[in-house]
């Protein structure tokens, strides 16, 4: 019986290690500390395995559970990296309900983003919006499925994702002039 | 500047494509006229684009695997590790140092099957060959867990964001003719190849999904059935209710995939094969 369950969880599981470790470098940003994290979240990923409903999104339940362990406990170390608040960032980009139209940059042209410097872009943002982003856009879940994960209603995964997303875009914009143009009414989508 | 009121957050449920046609049509509308929105959109998408760029894999480290492999054994049979696991149903502090912990040879057996699974699967795919992988791509567009970084209707907008993104430079099949309209495209990775992903709908809502790769068409599993047809060489498999069809153009593998009968997708494939200029 404990074969046959390990077999199952080696199948539908421990083929997503990469997977977590991916998850859990991103959110903790430091090999070590992700290297416990996916250990931890696939040992109590088996002692749960029977709450796991076979054939629906293993990755996802496993993102839960490492999502839960860095917020009980990642969240407890007072060394984490500090980040300010998403108003303060949103203040300091000038942000309004609305705001009066800006250069802003071709979407299509990321030429200049380079990957390390949306990932510090990223890493700016608050830990909850961070996370929305890093779900929904990285590891490609729906916002039903990161709802789930971040233990909060679909509707607030949304506000997430759009004050990040608008934060992110602002911050690259920032970090490539270069490409500053203005979107023309004409290639309005 | 527009009538209507500004979308707000909904904007990024645009730009997700998770909007009914009707709403997504009324928030293009309202872009088309408001410049403060269209900014707001501009950002959202850019920002979207370059998160993407973070799905590249993060290196595992080499022995996390056999690690964690052990420490399942270990939890499913106790009584045969030869020295006590630590706490493992604690919430430990991840600042510690962590504890290594001496575990038998024989968990090493299990540990290499797993590294064989991952070698031949890769770290996100369960036992599913490369049109099962693409078949449950046309699935996850359809249900929006893959998103459509792009969403243009146009073929050759579609063209320039493939050209300006990292990967194989592909060309769009243009279906307007057919009235199958091109609902947008993404990078995506097939069978741990980069690729081009692009979908269409037709008139009925059914979806057509097209993704073009670097590889050859021999190192396919077998095929269901082959064509041979203007000099191309059309594979086709069914997966479930998916028909797919792949062909070979240069160095590129394009593969149509649909839940329409099986005779329409391979007829669009047969029109629209292009031999490389």
């Amino acid at each position: 019986m404990t074969d046959e369950r390990r077999a199952r969880f080696d199948t539908e599981a421990l083929v997503h290690l990469g997977a977590v470790y991916g998850a859990a470098y991103r959110l903790t940003r430091d090999a070590d500390r992700a290297r416990d994290l996916s250990q931890d979240a696939m040992l109590r990923a088996w002692r749960a395995f029977g709450t796991y409903t076979p054939g629906t999104n293993a990755r996802a339940w496993l993102l839960r559970i490492v999502y839960s362990i860095f917020v009980n406990d990642y969240h407890r170390d007072r060394r984490a990296p500090a980040t300010q608040s998403i108003e303060a960032l949103e203040m300091q980009h000038g942000f309004e309900p609305v705001s009066p139209a800006a250069p802003v940059p071709d979407p299509w042209q990321p030429e200049g983003w380079t990957e390390p410097a949306v990932r510090e872009a990223l890493d700016a943002l608050p830990d909850d919006f961070r996370t929305a982003v890093l779900l929904v856009d990285v590891e490609e879940l729906s916002y039903e499925e990161a709802a789930v994960v971040m233990d909060c209603a679909v509707g607030t995964v949304r506000s997430r994702l759009f004050r990040a997303r608008r934060l992110l875009g602002a911050s690259l914009r920032a970090l490539a002039p270069a490409q500053r143009r203005v979107i023309t009414k004409s290639e309005a989508p | 500047m527009s009538t209507s009121a500004h979308p707000g957050e909904q904007l990024v449920d645009f730009v997700d494509g998770r909007l009914d046609e009707g709403a997504a049509s009324t928030i293009r509308g309202h872009l088309a006229a408001c410049d403060a929105c269209r900014a707001i959109h501009a950002d959202l998408v850019a920002a979207q684009s370059a998160a993407v760029r973070l799905r590249v894999g993060v290196a595992m480290p080499a022995d996390l695997l056999a690690s964690v492999t052990r420490a399942l054994d270990a939890e499913a049979a106790p009584t045969r590790v030869t020295a006590p696991p630590r706490d493992l149903t604690s919430t430990r502090d991840l600042t510690r140092p962590r504890a290594r912990v001496r575990w038998p040879l024989w968990a090493g057996a299990t540990a290499a099957a797993v590294v064989l699974a991952f070698v031949l699967l890769g770290p996100r795919d369960v036992v599913l060959d490369l049109p099962a992988q693409a078949a449950r791509d046309l699935e996850a567009v359809g249900s929006r867990t893959l998103p459509l970084d792009a969403q243009v209707s146009d073929a050759a907008a579609l063209e320039r964001y493939f050209a300006a993104s990292a990967g194989p430079r592909v060309r769009v099949i243009d279906l307007a003719m057919m009235n199958i309209v091109l609902e947008g495209g993404v990078r995506h990775t097939l069978d741990g190849r980069q690729s081009a992903l692009y979908s269409y709908r037709t008139p009925s809502g059914a979806r057509l999904v097209c993704q073009m790769y670097e590889g050859r068409l021999a190192d396919l599993p077998p095929p269901g059935d082959v064509r041979e047809q203007n000099g191309f060489r059309f594979q086709i498999y069914t997966r479930g209710a998916v028909t797919l069809v792949f062909w070979q153009e240069g160095e590129l593998v394009c593969v149509l995939a649909s839940e329409l009968p099986a005779d329409e997708v391979i007829a669009l494939a047969v029109a629209k094969a292009m031999a490389p200029a």
